[in-house]
């Protein structure tokens, strides 16, 4: 018993890379049973790792986001230490299994039976092959979810596109509305918040089809598509053009209404964003730069006309902030009523005294990985953050346990793990 | 299956983006969503199509909450109520007496979302947040752009409205508790916190940085050849040919000057005359001309799209994605369900709500006395 909202619901994670491992945390965090379902003879690049065993001179030099384990090292298992993978597995089990093969498809059955949802985003087909499909989901369990993430959903034309994070950026409309004002989007770098975005629907999916199921004692076929929950979240664009006809042109670092800006501070590569969005913020921000006259200036004193003079309005800002810190700058502005924010690099965030002190890392001690603190649950219930249940799961942590609960004997244990149905290591094989 | 969370009520006293489109998506959903506003208004009324986007399928219920009687009414309304979401800052929570705990008093089931730019507690509890503000704090705009230029933006709305859909995803959670039996409870969602949590880099750049110690920088991540955005007949493309998609790539583009190359190299280390002839290719053909020849041969490219090409792109069009919804006196188009759940849809989405459109039948139903609900609508009529 969690005593969390998804408390009794049974998950199984089949996700790869980045969003299902991480929508399927998001039900863990919220109290199910999420169980990762993992193949020792396959390996999947960029899930739990760009390779299953990587040599430490081929990490050394690449950026820590894609290949930072802990201290530089792969180590023994590097699967188990890969930041990518272990910032999406807490509160979670794994089991080991080879789907591709009829023993392992039946004791998958098993578990099928015991779950509430199954969350999967491979590319389209796969799951066909493994024979794992919707309706062969329902002959397990007649009540059975099924949450599929893919880049352009299960249907139409283009369903079995490949695409990355990026290609989806540039199909769904984003590299063209966020690109640095006067520049095109050569100038852009990567971003995928079609990846995040996938995450929460693949949360979202799994917890209406649990609230059907409650209605109707049916379970849902839920059809996430990246590039479609992407243009929601562009959705207002869409809605001006299609309306108005209006062309829809990037704002960069400005906004459509409001004066705004990212303005040098004090120190090496030190920003701070600021909003302006009505005359009482103007008025606040010239008295803390010390400039009241400028309030009743006729050049700025209207919103209209310190949009008109946008570049002059920068200039007296950014001669301002360029001496002060970006976290004192934001500050000053902040006690003043306007908003206002430091552009954080990962270790001020890291150490940020807000996030510390609501309790926005936690700290978890995973054998293989070590003691580190992970950004946690992105909400407070009745003022406080979950604890974690467990850390981030390592492979086929929880075979034994798994196993015996679906009822499996001892002497089909054994079989299972020489055939290497069973394991906590990928096969040998796999490089 | 537009209906799963028919029969759920949720009063909305949230003003602005990421809380109202939370909200919003349980209207999508079938919830019966009332959203309560001040008689000046939402502030986001100032933007027809926020507003619009943000508000589609609720009722707009105006209650003058200065007025003793008016927030009385509120309180028979919220009696009634599955889910609060609201907004407020401290300030406004005392004005009004929507305090999460005051609101939860005595309605052991209610479930009560509070969505601000930075949580009801720590030293920036007050800080006022706009999307930029959040992104640049939360998120890894440090990391995003070139090094030469200041940091670099999302698209509009993306951040506030990925804060909007966390919290959409905790809610139908709680809702889902209390349906089985569990007792209501309070969350609170700091946008600060959802940007900080987004695997759009920054969740995972923060765990590299415990493992390693190197945050991320501008430029700190190569560009592979071809680059991300490559100019062609009518627009940008992108390609990408890395690791086996490159010998396909090589093969579709069939450049003499790309054999040298075994394996993709950094952009920075490609001869100019490469670069020239690469640019050449794509210059004589179209984005889709060109997105077509590469996802032939299973390497990943897409055209970069204007909104007028997701208008009438063929994959989105045979999915019916796009929905028609009135505008005041005109008529938009707003993107389809942001997941699929099977079952029959509307061509066409239910309109955002006049100001204090349903503010009788609300209150009727929600059983207030009739001459109350007479003095509570005369009021809005003079104010």
């Amino acid at each position: 018993m969690t005593g969390l909202p998804l408390d009794g619901v049974r998950v199984i994670d089949l996700g790869v890379v980045l969003a299902g491992p991480y929508g399927a945390m998001m039900l863990a965090d919220l109290g199910a049973d999420v169980i990762r379902v993992e193949n020792p003879q396959i390996f999947v690049p960029m899930t739990r790792g760009p390779r299953a065993r990587p040599s430490k001179e081929s990490v050394a030099n690449v950026p820590s986001i894609s290949g930072g384990y802990p201290g530089r090292d792969p180590g023994e298992r590097p699967w188990n230490r890969y930041p990518w993978f272990n910032l999406t597995a807490r509160n979670k089990r794994s089991m080991t299994v080879d789907l591709r093969r009829p023993e392992g498809l039946e004791v998958f059955g098993r578990l099928v039976a015991t779950a509430d949802i199954v969350i999967e985003n491979s590319a389209p087909g796969v799951m066909e092959r493994l024979g794992v499909t919707w309706e062969w989901l329902q002959e397990q369990k007649p009540d059975i979810s099924l949450v599929r993430v893919s880049a352009f959903g299960q249907t139409g034309p283009f369903r079995d596109h490949k695409a990355l994070g990026i290609q989806v950026e540039a199909f769904g409309g984003d590299d063209l509305v966020r690109t640095y004002g006067g520049r095109g989007p050569d100038a852009n770098t990567w971003a995928v918040p079609a990846d995040h975005g996938g995450a929460l629907a693949a949360a979202y999916g799994a917890i209406l089809a649990l609230h059907h199921r409650r209605r109707t004692g049916e379970g849902l076929l839920v059809d996430a598509s990246l590039v479609e929950m992407f243009v929601n979240l562009i959705g207002p664009l869409v809605l001006r053009h299609s309306t108005t006809g209006e062309a829809i042109e990037s704002t960069g670092n400005r906004s459509r209404k409001w004066v705004q800006g990212c303005y040098p501070c004090k120190g090496e590569d030190r920003w701070v964003v600021v909003t302006l969005s009505d005359d009482h913020d103007w008025a606040a921000l010239c008295r803390v730069i010390g400039r009241p006259e400028l309030v009743g200036d006729v050049r700025f004193n209207t919103l209209l006309k310190r949009r008109a003079h946008h570049d002059e309005v920068d200039d007296i800002i950014a001669a301002w902030t360029r001496e002060h810190g970006h976290r004192e700058a934001a500050e000053l502005l902040q006690q003043a009523g306007v908003a206002a924010g430091p552009v954080l690099d990962d270790a001020e965030a890291f150490a940020d005294p807000h996030l510390r002190a609501r309790g926005f890392f936690v700290e978890m001690t995973q054998a293989d990985a070590g003691t580190h603190d992970y950004p946690g649950p992105f909400w407070l219930r009745n003022g406080e953050r979950p604890e974690p249940r467990r850390p981030p799961v390592r492979l086929g942590e929880h075979n034994a346990e798994l196993y015996a609960e679906l009822g499996v004997t001892p002497e089909e244990y054994a079989r299972l793990e020489a055939d290497g149905h069973i394991s906590e290591d990928f096969a040998p094989h796999i490089r | 299956m537009g209906g799963v969370l028919e029969g759920l009520r949720v009063v909305d006293l949230s003003t602005g983006i990421p809380a109202g489109f939370a909200a919003r998506l349980l209207a999508d959903n079938g919830a019966d969503v009332i959203k309560v506003e001040s008689p000046a208004g939402d502030v986001l009324r100032q933007d027809i199509y926020d507003f619009v986007y943000c508000n589609m399928g609720k009722r707009s219920v105006v209650l003058d909450l200065e007025d003793g009687d008016a927030r009385a009414a509120l309180d028979v309304v919220l009696d009634r109520a599955d889910v609060v979401i609201e907004s407020c800052d401290a300030a406004g929570r005392e004005r009004y007496g929507l305090d999460p705990d005051r609101l939860r008093a005595g309605r052991e089931t209610l479930i009560v979302i509070s969505v601000t730019p930075f949580g009801g507690s720590g030293p920036y509890r007050d800080w006022r947040g706009s999307e930029h503000v959040l992104y640049g704090m939360g998120h890894e705009m440090y990391a995003t752009g070139q090094p030469d230029l200041p940091p670099g933006p999302l698209a509009p709305y993306v951040s506030w409205l990925t804060i909007g859909f966390s919290a959409a995803v905790v809610t139908v959670a709680a809702m889902y508790g209390v349906a089985n039996g569990q007792g209501g409870s309070h969350y609170d969602i700091s946008g600060f916190e959802a940007m900080a949590a987004s695997i759009d880099r920054r969740a995972h750049a923060l765990v590299a940085y415990a493992y390693c110690g190197d945050p991320l920088t501008r430029g700190g991540t190569p560009e592979m050849f071809p680059p991300h955005a490559n100019p062609c007949a009518d627009g940008w493309v992108s390609v990408a040919a890395g690791g086996l998609w490159w010998e396909p790539f090589c093969r579709v583009v069939g450049l003499p000057e790309l054999a040298e190359f075994r394996t993709a190299p950094a952009v920075g280390t490609v001869p100019e005359d490469v670069h020239a002839a690469w640019r050449n290719w794509c210059s004589t053909r179209t984005k889709r001309e060109i997105s077509d020849l590469f996802q032939g041969a299973g390497v990943p490219s897409e055209p970069m799209n204007t909104m007028a090409d997701l208008l009438r792109d063929d994959h989105l069009r045979s999915r019916s994605f796009f929905k028609g919804v009135d505008v005041e006196d005109s008529a938009g188009m707003v993107p389809g369900p942001i997941v699929r759940l099977g079952g029959p849809e509307q061509d066409a989405w239910p309109a955002a709500p006049r100001l204090g459109e349903h503010t009788t039948e609300v209150l009727r139903e929600a059983g207030v006395d009739e001459r109350w609900i007479m003095r509570l609508t005369a009021q809005e009529a003079t104010a």
